[in-house]
C-alpha cells in the first residue's frame, strides 16, 4: 500500500503542469489490480509534463518500446524487438490496422498527447486482453469528457520548434454538466525540414497534419454511455528514407462505448463497445526524380465490437471476461506510368478479409502470503479470405494452388506470479505462450518493396501462425524514496515468420536487387532487459531513469532485422513553486548486431542532452504556462539503429510553447 | 467446457463464409461472337454462318460455323465442316493459310470449332480472302460448300510472325489464348506452322520453344512460366503469366536443328 501511495504522489505532483483528466482514479483503482502498470505510469506522466512532446517522445521513453523511424512523423512501435503483426497496437480497445504497405501509418499517430489519457502496454505473450499477440500490445486510452466538473474547461496552446521551424497548434474543450459532459479537442501541426547536427538539411522530412476529436458521455441512471468521433488528416509528409512521400493519410473512427456499473454482489463492471475506423492512405512521388511516377493508394476498414466483464465470483478471485470480434478489409494498389505505353496496374495488398472473433478470460488470485497469481487464456478463431478476381489471379502466380480462405486459432495462455518478499522487494514470474496471426501482407503481399533492403517481398499463403514461449523475471526494491525495478525476459518464437531470398525470382521494381519470400523459419529467440530507478531524495527533485535491451537471433545464429540498440534515458527533474527544470541525458549503446540479410548497418553509440524548462502563473483569465527547451544541446550527429536509411536525427532544437487554460 | 463451446460458436459463426452458385443458364451461342460472313450451300440447302471473338486478323483466329437447315432454319449438329481459305492476290497468285479444322463432326454447344492463320491482310491493292465452308446435310445425305468473303485486318500489334530460312523453309508463328488474356496465369498456345506448296501448310511439331515475358518499360519479367511444349498439329501449348497489367512483350526462342530463331509477341493486358 505504501508503494501505491507513494506513486500516487510522485503522480500528481508530476503533473503539476498539466493536470490530467481522473489519473487519481486511474492510478488508484486500476492499479490495485495490475500493480505493474504504477511505475510506468509515473514514467509516461513525467514524460508529458512537456508540453512539446508527441505520443512518440512518450512511446520512445516507455519500458520495453522502442520506435522505427522513416521519418519525422509517424514512427512504428516496436516491443522488446516485435514488431507488426507480432504486436498489437489498440485505441480504446478498438482493433485499426494501417492502409501503407510501407508501414508509414503507425495507428499511434491518430492518438496526440493533447486527447491521449494514457498508454497500457503489455509486453511479451501477456498482451493479449485485447488480441492474440505474442510481442505485446499497447493501448492508447483517449481522454474522456469529465462530467461534474466546472461548467466549461479548456486550454489553447502553440509551440515552435526551430529545428524544423514546425508550429504545433492545439486547443481543447470540455463542456461538463450533471448527466452529461462533452469535449472537443482540435490540434494542427505542421513543420518543414529538419537539419541534422552538421547542419545538412534532411529533405523530404516535412509533414502537415490536423486531428479533430469530438467525445460525449451520457449517464443514464447508473450507466455511462460515450460516444467517439475522430479524424486525423495527414498532407504531405515527407518520407526521407523512402523513395515515396505521403500526399494524403486520412483516417476516422467512430465508437459507442456503454459502461455499466454495478452494485452486484458479483458482477463490478461491464463494458461493451461497437466500433468502425476507415484508413485512407495515399503514397506519393510528385516530388521525387524517379524513373516512373506511380500512385499507390490504400484502404484499410475495420469494424468490430467487444464486452469486457469483471466478475468477483469467488473470494479472492477476480475473473475478466471479454468476448471480442472484429472484420477488416485491407486493399493497397499500384499504379505506375512508363513514359510510354500503358499504364501498368497491381494491387500490392489484393483485396482481402479478415474476420477474428476471440474470448479472453483472466483470473487475478490473492492467495496467502500476499501472493497474488494472474492467470489468462485467450482463444481466437480467424477467417481470412482473399477476394476472388484480380489479386488472386496475381498470386496464382505463385502459388498456382492456394486455398481463398484460411482459417486458424490462435490461442494463449500465460500466468503471472507476484510476490512481496522481505518488506522492501517484490519478485515477478511469467510464463506464457502466444500465437500470432500472419498479417495480410504476410500472406498475399505483391510486390512490396523494401527500401531497406533493396527486395521486393511476396506474400505466403501458407504461413503457420508464429508462436511464442514467453519468460519474464522481475524484481523491485521499493522505499520512500527510491524505486528500483528490474526485469529480464527470454522469448522462443517457433515458426518465426521471416522473409528469405528466392533466387529464382526476379525483382519488380527498377532498382531492387531480388525478391524475399515470406516463410515460417523454425525458430527464432529474443532475450533482453528493462530497468528502471526512480529516487527523489527531495520533495523538489525527481530523478527517472530507464534502461532497455533486447538480442534476438535466428536459430542459426543470425541477428534479426529491426532490434534496437540498448537504450538508456535519465532524467533528473527539479520543481520549485512556478517553476520546474528538466535535464535529460538519453542514449544508446553501439549496435554490431546488425542484420545485414535486411539492409541493416551497424550503428554507433550516442549521447545527447536535452534541456527543459517551464513556468506557469495565474491571472483572472485562467493559468498561463510557459515552457522553453533545448535539445541535442550539443548539436550531435547521430541515428538509432531502428532509424531506416541512415537518415540523421535532428540537430539542436529550441523550442518554446505557451499554454493557456481556462 | 464452456469455453470450448463458446470458441466452438464463434468458428462457426465466424467460418460460414459466404458460398453463392451461380445456375448458368443455357445462352445464346453466338453471345458475345462477331458474326464474319454468312452464305447458304445451295445444294444440301445449309446456311452457313462464320463467328469469330472478334474482327479477323492476320494472326490465329478462332472461327466459329454455325449450320442450320435453309429453309427451316433449324440448327445442323452434326456434320463435317472444313475450312479452306484462298487468298487471290492482286498479282495474281493465290494461296492458302494454315488451318485447323473442327475436330468433331459433333457441333458443341450448336457451334463448329475450327481456326485459320491468315498469313497476310486482305486490301483493295493486296488481295481478297474467301474461305470455303465444306459442309454435309445429314438429312439429305449431300455434301456441298459455301464460299465467303472475308475482311482480314493487320492488328495494332503483330500477332503473327513469318520467317524464311536459307533452305527455302517458310514458317508462320501464331500465339493463342485460350481465354482473354488477364493478370495472372494464363493457358498460352503458340503455334507452328510451315509452307509446302500454295495449297498446303502443314505443322511443324519439332520446334522446341523457350519462352519469357517481360515488360519492356520496366525490364522485368513474371515467375513461373511454362515455355510451350508440342501437343498437337503444331500447337504448343506452356502458361505465361502476368503479374500487372500494362504492356507486356512474349519473347520466344524458337529451335529445331540447326535453326534457331528469336521473336516476340506484344500485348496489352487489361
Amino acid at each position: 500500500m505504501r508503494i501505491l501511495f507513494y506513486t500516487f504522489l510522485v503522480t500528481v505532483t508530476s503533473i503539476v503542469t498539466q493536470a490530467q483528466d481522473s489519473l487519481q482514479t486511474r492510478v488508484l483503482s486500476e492499479v490495485v489490480i495490475q500493480s505493474v502498470q504504477t511505475e510506468e505510469d509515473t514514467l509516461q506522466n513525467f514524460y508529458r509534463a512537456n508540453q512539446s512532446a508527441n505520443t512518440e517522445d512518450i512511446l520512445s521513453r516507455m519500458n520495453g518500446v522502442y520506435l522505427i523511424r522513416r521519418s519525422a512523423y509517424g514512427q512504428e512501435p516496436v516491443i522488446r524487438g516485435m514488431s507488426g503483426g507480432q504486436i498489437n497496437v489498440t485505441i480504446d480497445g478498438m482493433r485499426m490496422f494501417g492502409a501503407c504497405t510501407d508501414k508509414m501509418d503507425p495507428v499511434t499517430i491518430y492518438v496526440e498527447p493533447q486527447n491521449l489519457k494514457s498508454i497500457d502496454a503489455s509486453l511479451g505473450t501477456n498482451g493479449s486482453a485485447m488480441g492474440s499477440t505474442i510481442g505485446g500490445s499497447l493501448n492508447l486510452r483517449l481522454a474522456e469528457p469529465l462530467m461534474n466538473q466546472k461548467k466549461v474547461t479548456g486550454r489553447a496552446g502553440i509551440g515552435y520548434q526551430s529545428i524544423s521551424n514546425g508550429i504545433n497548434y492545439y486547443t481543447d474543450a470540455n463542456f461538463s454538466q450533471q448527466k452529461s459532459a462533452y469535449r472537443a479537442s482540435f490540434i494542427y501541426r505542421k513543420s518543414q525540414n529538419y537539419k541534422d547536427g552538421l547542419g545538412q538539411t534532411v529533405n523530404f522530412s516535412q509533414f502537415e497534419k490536423t486531428n479533430l476529436s469530438l467525445a460525449g458521455k451520457w449517464g443514464i441512471r447508473k450507466d455511462t454511455l460515450k460516444a467517439n468521433f475522430l479524424v486525423d488528416e495527414g498532407r504531405n509528409i515527407g518520407f526521407p528514407a523512402l523513395p515515396m512521400d505521403v500526399g494524403k493519410a486520412r483516417a476516422s473512427m467512430y465508437a459507442l462505448t456503454y459502461i455499466r456499473h454495478t452494485d452486484s454482489r458479483w458482477l463490478k463492471n461491464l463494458e461493451a463497445k461497437v466500433y468502425a475506423n476507415e484508413v485512407y492512405h495515399q503514397m506519393d512521388d510528385s516530388q521525387r526524380e524517379v524513373l516512373m511516377h506511380m500512385d499507390m493508394p490504400g484502404w484499410s476498414n475495420t469494424y468490430g465490437a467487444y464486452a469486457d466483464a469483471k466478475i468477483k465470483a469467488l473470494k479472492n478471485h477476480t475473473l475478466q471476461f471479454r468476448t471480442d470480434v472484429y472484420h477488416n478489409r485491407a486493399l493497397a494498389e499500384m499504379v505506375m506510368y512508363p513514359s510510354d505505353g500503358a499504364s501498368m496496374y497491381m494491387q500490392t495488398w489484393p483485396s482481402s478479409y479478415r474476420t477474428v472473433a476471440g474470448v479472453y478470460i483472466a483470473d487475478d488470485i490473492k492467495l496467502p502470503g500476499r501472493l497474488r497469481v494472474n492467470i489468462n487464456a485467450r482463444l481466437d478463431a480467424a477467417n481470412t479470405s482473399i477476394e476472388e478476381g484480380f489479386g488472386k489471379d496475381q498470386l496464382y502466380v505463385f502459388y498456382p494452388q492456394f486455398e481463398s480462405t484460411i482459417k486458424k486459432l490462435t490461442k494463449s495462455l500465460n500466468a503471472t506470479a507476484r510476490k512481496p518478499v522481505l518488506n522492501n522487494f517484490v519478485l515477478t514470474f511469467h510464463a506464457g505462450y502466444g500465437e500470432r496471426l500472419p498479417t495480410q501482407a504476410e500472406l498475399y503481399g505483391f510486390y512490396l518493396f523494401n527500401r531497406q533492403d533493396v527486395h521486393d517481398y511476396i506474400g505466403n499463403p501458407n504461413l503457420k501462425v508464429e508462436k511464442s514461449l514467453a519468460s519474464d523475471f522481475g524484481i523491485g526494491f521499493f522505499n520512500n524514496w527510491l524505486e528500483l525495478n528490474g526485469t529480464a525476459f527470454y522469448q522462443y518464437n517457433p515458426d518465426y515468420i521471416l522473409a528469405h531470398i528466392d533466387t529464382q525470382l526476379d525483382a519488380m521494381t527498377p532498382g531492387a536487387n531480388g525478391v524475399k519470400v515470406y516463410e515460417n523459419i523454425s525458430d527464432a529467440k529474443f532475450w533482453g532487459a528493462e530497468f528502471s530507478l526512480l529516487v527523489s531524495p527531495m520533495k523538489n527533485i525527481q530523478l527517472i531513469s530507464n534502461l532497455k535491451g533486447t538480442r534476438a537471433e535466428t536459430s542459426a545464429g543470425e541477428p534479426l532485422p529491426f532490434i534496437p540498440a540498448f537504450k538508456k534515458v535519465t532524467s533528473l527533474r527539479f520543481e520549485k513553486n512556478k517553476f520546474n527544470a528538466q535535464l535529460e541525458w538519453e542514449g544508446a549503446l553501439a549496435q554490431t548486431h546488425a542484420s545485414e540479410n535486411f539492409g541493416e548497418q551497424n550503428t554507433p553509440g550516442y549521447s545527447i542532452f536535452n534541456l527543459r524548462a517551464g513556468y506557469h502563473t495565474h491571472n483572472r483569465l485562467g493559468q498561463w504556462s510557459f515552457s522553453l527547451g533545448i535539445e541535442n544541446l550539443t548539436d550531435k550527429y547521430y541515428r538509432e539503429h531502428l532509424d531506416w536509411g541512415g537518415i540523421p536525427r535532428p540537430g539542436r532544437n529550441l523550442y518554446s510553447t505557451v499554454e493557456f487554460r481556462f | 467446457m464452456k469455453l470450448k463451446l463458446i470458441s466452438a460458436g464463434i468458428i462457426l459463426s465466424t467460418l460460414l463464409s459466404l458460398s453463392c452458385s451461380d445456375d448458368e443458364v443455357q445462352i445464346n451461342p453466338t453471345e458475345g461472337l462477331t458474326k464474319i460472313a454468312e452464305g447458304v450451300a445451295t445444294t444440301a440447302n445449309t446456311k452457313v454462318e462464320i463467328w469469330a471473338d472478334e474482327e479477323l486478323f492476320v494472326g490465329y483466329n478462332v472461327l466459329f460455323a454455325k449450320l442450320s437447315d435453309a429453309t427451316t432454319g433449324e440448327a445442323i449438329n452434326e456434320s463435317v465442316v472444313q475450312f479452306t481459305p484462298m487468298m487471290s492476290m492482286v498479282s495474281g497468285m493465290k494461296h492458302s493459310a494454315p488451318v485447323d479444322n473442327p475436330i468433331s463432326e459433333q457441333a458443341i454447344n450448336s457451334l463448329f470449332q475450327g481456326a485459320v492463320n491468315f498469313i497476310m491482310p486482305s486490301g483493295t491493292d493486296i488481295g481478297s480472302w474467301k474461305l470455303k465452308v465444306k459442309v454435309q446435310n445429314q438429312i439429305r445425305n449431300v455434301e456441298d460448300f459455301v464460299e465467303l468473303d472475308l475482311n482480314v485486318v493487320t492488328p495494332e500489334k503483330t500477332r503473327m510472325h513469318s520467317f524464311a530460312t536459307e533452305d527455302g523453309m517458310k514458317y508462320f508463328v501464331a500465339y493463342h489464348f485460350t481465354e482473354k488474356p488477364k493478370v495472372g496465369v494464363n493457358d498460352f498456345e503458340v503455334t507452328i506452322h510451315t509452307k509446302e506448296s500454295m495449297d498446303s501448310f502443314p505443322p511443324v511439331a519439332d520446334f522446341t520453344i523457350s519462352m519469357e515475358p517481360e515488360m519492356p518499360s520496366m525490364g522485368h519479367g513474371s515467375p513461373n512460366n511454362v515455355s510451350p511444349t508440342h501437343t498437337q498439329n503444331g500447337h504448343y501449348t506452356g502458361k505465361v503469366n502476368f503479374t500487372m497489367t500494362g504492356d507486356w512483350r512474349i519473347h520466344l526462342n524458337l529451335s529445331r536443328g540447326e535453326l534457331a530463331k528469336e521473336l516476340y509477341f506484344d500485348l496489352d493486358i487489361d
